[in-house]
């Protein structure tokens, strides 16, 4: 398995702070990997320490096979965190200008840029000065210049930083088209939902180091759940959940199944029709990589490779981008089988509203 | 891509975009200001001429200065670092912006002069001979705001860099009588420190007195000599200590 970041060791303080402490991370090449964590914990620092924009206390890095020390790395490309650029000239001129740094010239540069432009959907927009643009374009015109120079590793920090949900929406299938040119990634995020969305891999940094690592692939294949919301639970019901197996978690008014099979899952639902109990919604996979991400940074999970399967080791990388890939497939084929489920078991069951006085009563 | 490409290619991305953010009409209306309140209608002399125009590069290098290191304090920037440009290039990019800037506006100026108020007396060789060490005096000076940048040295060297100028221009103070009062020690440490903080600064004191006396006789012409030297140096400083800054930088 060959490496595109590897390091280790890694000792950063800040202004006399211990920022990264022991910190280790191995990233294959054509994987994109995502470092989650909470805001000052180091992610954007080990971006810069990568860079040569800082340099380590301690350790060692090395990157596509170099050692970093403190210089410049080629084909490594690098969208910082939302950034107005330089807001008097036009996104093409910027991007000309960058090209020309990085040695390309005449015909091939502006076809270089063309194409990225393209890429990330600026080519309309590309002659307005960069002032005009807007949150997302800006975001876009960062990742334009970052695959000028043809890089075979992306650094990005917070990708999604700084959008909304609309604009995040809209950005992360123009990120996950990367994933598809090859291209490692290693992008830093708050966000464990975009770390899910668009990496293989998933590391924790909390206290200066990685203290946990996902693959997504692992997380879909096991960790998801179903949640049921009922308009009440009759103690009878409860019991004959509970007889379903140590899966099915009931409180006051919902049922979760952890984890989720449709076998089980058409148990339960059948258990609730059968007793009228009145079905409000199924929620469908929730976001384990979220849940994960909480009860590590409140040191409420030990990391065991061993046990754990969400902790899955990796395979090579394009297998484990399949993985991943035949994970998300699954996971969508589940979540319709239950919902398609839950339809037919409704249609098929007698009429209850959920504020049926005598359901109520029941509870 | 050369190194001398690639930093040229920058200091006309530099000069572009101050141009493109129209700060640049803010040096050029203080050009032309100065030139209608000190220079025309007065009838000036060489010595008066190059006395106002030293002065007044002077208070441009340092705006320009100011302004064009701000430009490159910007994270974004760091994006031209990582490329093979480097630290160096950068630095001396931005140098070159400010010079480049300030020196067309004393050429405005001397334009100006020359076809709306001549001076009487001055020709090209007498122009030379004042201009050389005037510009060199704003050359220096850049090098210092260069060595003054945020990105460049870290906030305790910057101060005392800063404190051993103002020590090196405290002469009337410690002439002063509320000095007399201290103890005879304190004086001298005093006046020691000054003379050595003072000492990097006499290029720039000989020059600016050079460039109105226009006067190279004896050792006058190791004036320049010294002043390019000190200009070097203090460079050399800055982009040593850039290529060792962390440039750290948060989401903004």
């Amino acid at each position: 398995m060959t490496l595109a970041i590897d390091i280790d060791q890694l000792k950063k303080s800040v202004a006399g702070m211990p920022v990264l402490q022991e910190f280790a991370l191995q990233v294959p090449a054509h994987l994109s990997y995502g470092l989650l964590g909470p805001a000052r914990s180091g992610k954007s620092l080990v971006l810069q320490i990568i860079l040569g924009l800082v340099r380590p206390d301690r350790g060692m890095v090395t990157v596509l096979g170099h050692r970093v020390t403190h210089r410049r790395l080629e084909h490594v490309g690098y969208v910082p965190p939302r950034q107005p650029y330089h807001p008097h000239i036009t996104g093409r001129e910027y991007l000309l200008e960058l090209g020309a740094f990085s040695g390309l010239r005449g015909a091939l540069l502006q076809r270089r840029v063309d194409d990225q432009l393209d890429a990330v959907e600026l080519a309309d927009d590309g002659d307005a000065p960069i002032f005009m643009y807007s949150r997302l374009m800006l975001q876009r015109l960062g990742l334009a210049q970052a695959l000028l120079n043809d890089p075979e590793l992306m650094l990005i920090d917070e990708p999604l930083g700084g959008l909304n949900a609309d604009e995040a929406a809209q950005l992360l299938p123009t990120l996950q088209r990367l994933r598809s040119r090859g291209i490692t990634t290693l992008a830093v995020t708050r966000a464990p939902a975009f770390a899910e969305a668009f990496c293989d891999r998933v590391g924790i940094l909390t206290d200066g180091r990685v203290a946990a690592e996902f693959t997504i692939a692992g997380l879909h294949d096991v960790g998801q759940s179903v949640t049921i919301h009922l308009g009440g639970l009759p103690p009878a019901v409860r019991g004959a959940l509970r007889a379903l197996g140590p899966a099915v978690r009931c409180e006051d008014l919902r049922v979760t199944i952890e984890p989720n099979t449709a076998e089980l899952q058409a148990e339960v639902l059948r258990t609730l029709l059968d007793a009228r109990v009145p079905i409000l919604s199924l929620d469908g996979q929730r976001r384990p990589l979220e849940e994960l991400y909480r009860r590590v940074l409140s040191h409420d999970y030990v990391p065991s490779r061993r046990s754990d399967p969400r902790a899955t080791p990796i395979e090579t990388p394009v297998e484990a981008r399949s993985a991943a890939a035949r994970a998300r497939r699954a996971a969508l084929r589940a979540a319709n089988r239950g919902e398609t489920l839950l339809r037919d078991l409704i249609q098929r069951a007698p009429a209850s509203p959920p504020d049926d006085p005598a359901t109520r009563d029941q509870g | 891509m050369q190194p001398a490409a690639l930093f040229t290619q920058f200091t006309r991305f530099t000069l572009m975009e101050y141009l493109r953010s129209g700060r640049a009409l803010i040096e050029l209306s203080a050009t032309v200001a100065m030139f209608l309140a000190a220079i025309r209608g007065r009838a000036l002399d060489a010595e008066s001429f190059f006395a106002n125009a030293a002065l007044f590069s002077l208070v441009l290098a340092l705006y320009t200065g100011s302004t064009i290191i701000g430009l490159g304090d910007r994270p974004h920037g760091y994006l031209l670092v990582i490329r093979p440009l480097g630290r160096t290039g950068y630095l001396v990019g931005l140098y070159s912006a400010i010079l480049i800037v300030v020196v067309v506006c004393y050429a405005l100026l001397c334009l100006l002069t020359a076809i709306a108020a001549p001076v009487e007396g001055m020709g090209v060789r007498g122009w030379l001979a004042g201009s050389v060490p005037l510009l060199l005096n704003v050359a220096l000076l850049s090098a210092l705001l260069s060595l003054l940048a945020p990105f460049v040295l870290p906030p305790a060297w910057r101060l005392a860099v800063l404190a051993l100028v103002a020590l090196a221009f405290s002469s009337s103070l410690l002439g002063g009588a509320t000095l007399q009062s201290l103890p005879t020690a304190a004086v001298l440490v005093l006046e020691a420190l000054r003379t050595i903080s003072g000492a990097p600064l006499m290029p720039a004191f000989a020059g600016y007195a050079l460039s109105v006396s226009r006067d190279y006789s004896g050792v006058a012409p190791l004036i320049p000599l010294a002043q390019l030297t000190l200009t070097t140096g203090m460079l050399a400083i800055a982009v040593y200590s850039f290529n060792r800054r962390d440039l750290a930088f948060d989401a903004p």
